[in-house]
């Protein structure tokens, strides 16, 4: 990621999970505007995004992970660009994108 | 912590598989137990994932040994978690570990009294499972070592371990890692898919005692809650692929019964989920056929398949020839009706 991307905020994050042992049922997205945020919000968002680090990941992880593996579809949107990434439970993903997904999935209540 | 030069430190093999394997079996502290069961992991990632997972036999309990452990994920995302819950131990306050403990024990009955089965690697494997994962987490899987549960949202999912069915179904993708290893993606993955579904709704029959006319043949009843002027009755139907659910929020089951419907597209792993209604079908207008108890002949014959004739890539016409075949032992008329049932689904 470069540096004025990580240090810029992003305006909306999305969270879409679907598959599992219920594919293809479908699920909701989940979407947080940033500007609707309290400010401890917003810096643990940002934290967040930026461990997450969507720019450097692949766009989907290759591996099928395991059976019913959840599939999580993340989307961060900056104001000139966005970047989203795909991964399932068991295919090597790093830890910081289940934590960004997890905040947005909790963020909804 | 390896110091080897070039050695990975997570992949090191200076301790011998068996070494680790005690010791992801027997050490009190999770901790060591976790960190040996990921060594074995990424040991069997480089050296075929198939062929490790038979390491992982290392309870190495005699039959009828039965060995459950439950652990709580506390709604984060390190496996297994906290033990809260050992073999023999009773029943606590949270109604996920009992349901968990409880359903992990009557899969492991259907296999050993029914298909003389000792537990999921035929070699005594103890039952792992984790409840309360990650957050609102609509899922339950298994990763090639244990089950895994979420306590989904509340919302449009009820938690993942109410269903016996459920529970049976991702054991039963233990079953088929440790026999026909079918890969999950395309046909392959779409009968492993359907081995879980056979396999989970025959556990269900078995505890209830259903015949097969008596049995709703569906898979997760009660799982999606309920919303006024929708369907949500279930995660799939055997009897009617295609009925389970219909809701403007979660679409429309689009399971096909036959190939005429065969789904051809790339989602779900080339419709594992979706593709599996074929077979599914198939072994419901077998079982209904036979009659009676649909573990006693159907279920026999699906269960020498998937442990004897299947492997990695084989696709449906080849589940529908060795059932087809398995069949003939069990008497013309389940010879006919399992021929007739493939016929039907376009097999
Ligand atoms: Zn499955």
């Amino acid at each position: 990621m470069s540096t004025d991307q990580a240090a810029a905020p992003p305006v909306l994050i999305e969270c879409q999970r679907q598959g599992g042992i219920a594919f293809p049922l479908r699920r909701p997205t989940i979407s947080v505007a940033v500007a609707g945020l309290d400010e401890a919000d917003r810096q643990a968002l940002m934290r967040l995004v930026q461990a997450a680090d969507l720019a450097s990941q692949p766009a989907a992880f290759p591996a099928p992970g395991y059976p019913d593996a959840l599939e999580t579809q993340l989307t961060v949107a900056w104001p000139d660009h966005s970047a989203t990434v795909r991964f399932r439970d068991g295919d090597g993903h790093p830890a910081p994108l289940d934590e960004l997904a997890g905040w947005v999935l909790r963020h909804k209540r | 912590m390896c110091q080897h030069a070039g050695c990975p430190p997570h992949v090191c093999f200076i301790i011998p598989p068996h070494m680790m394997e005690h010791v992801a079996t027997n050490a009190s502290d999770p901790t060591l137990r976790k960190r040996a069961l990921h060594n074995l992991y990424h040991q069997g990632q480089l050296r075929g994932m198939r062929a490790s997972m038979n390491q992982f036999a290392f309870a190495g309990l005699g039959t009828g040994t039965k060995q459950r452990t439950v652990y709580d994920a506390q709604h984060g995302g390190d496996l297994p978690g906290t033990l809260v819950r050992s073999e023999g131990q009773p029943d606590g306050q949270d109604v996920a570990v009992n349901e968990a403990y409880a359903y992990a024990g009557q899969t492991y009955d259907f296999y050993l009294e029914v298909m003389k089965r000792n537990s999921v690697d035929d070699k005594g494997m103890r039952l792992d499972s984790t409840v309360h994962y990650s957050t609102d987490y609509d899922n339950a899987f298994w990763n090639g070592q244990q089950m895994v549960y979420g306590d989904g949202d509340g919302e449009i999912f009820d938690r993942f371990t109410k269903c016996l069915d459920v529970i049976g179904h991702e054991l039963t993708h233990g079953v088929t890692q440790f026999t026909a290893g079918l890969t999950y993606s395309s046909q392959s993955g779409a009968l492993n898919e359907s081995f879980s579904d056979v396999f989970g709704s025959l556990i269900k029959q078995y505890a209830a005692g259903d015949t097969a006319d008596q049995a709703d043949w569906l898979i997760g009843e009660g799982l999606l809650i309920p919303k006024a002027g929708t369907n949500r009755t279930a995660l799939r139907s055997m009897k009617a692929p295609g009925t389970a659910y219909d809701d403007p929020t979660l679409g429309k089951d689009p399971q096909p019964a036959t190939m005429k419907d065969y789904y051809s597209g790339s989602d779900d792993n080339y419709g594992v989920h979706i593709n599996s209604g074929i077979p599914n079908h198939a072994f419901y207008l077998a079982a209904t056929a036979i009659g009676g108890k649909a573990w006693e002949t159907a279920g026999l014959i699906w269960y020498e398949t998937l442990t004897t004739r299947l492997q990695l890539w084989s696709e449906f016409k080849d589940a529908a020839a060795a059932t087809r075949e398995v069949a003939q032992k069990h008497g013309a008329a389940a010879a006919k009706a399992v021929d007739d049932a493939w016929t039907a689904v376009g097999l």
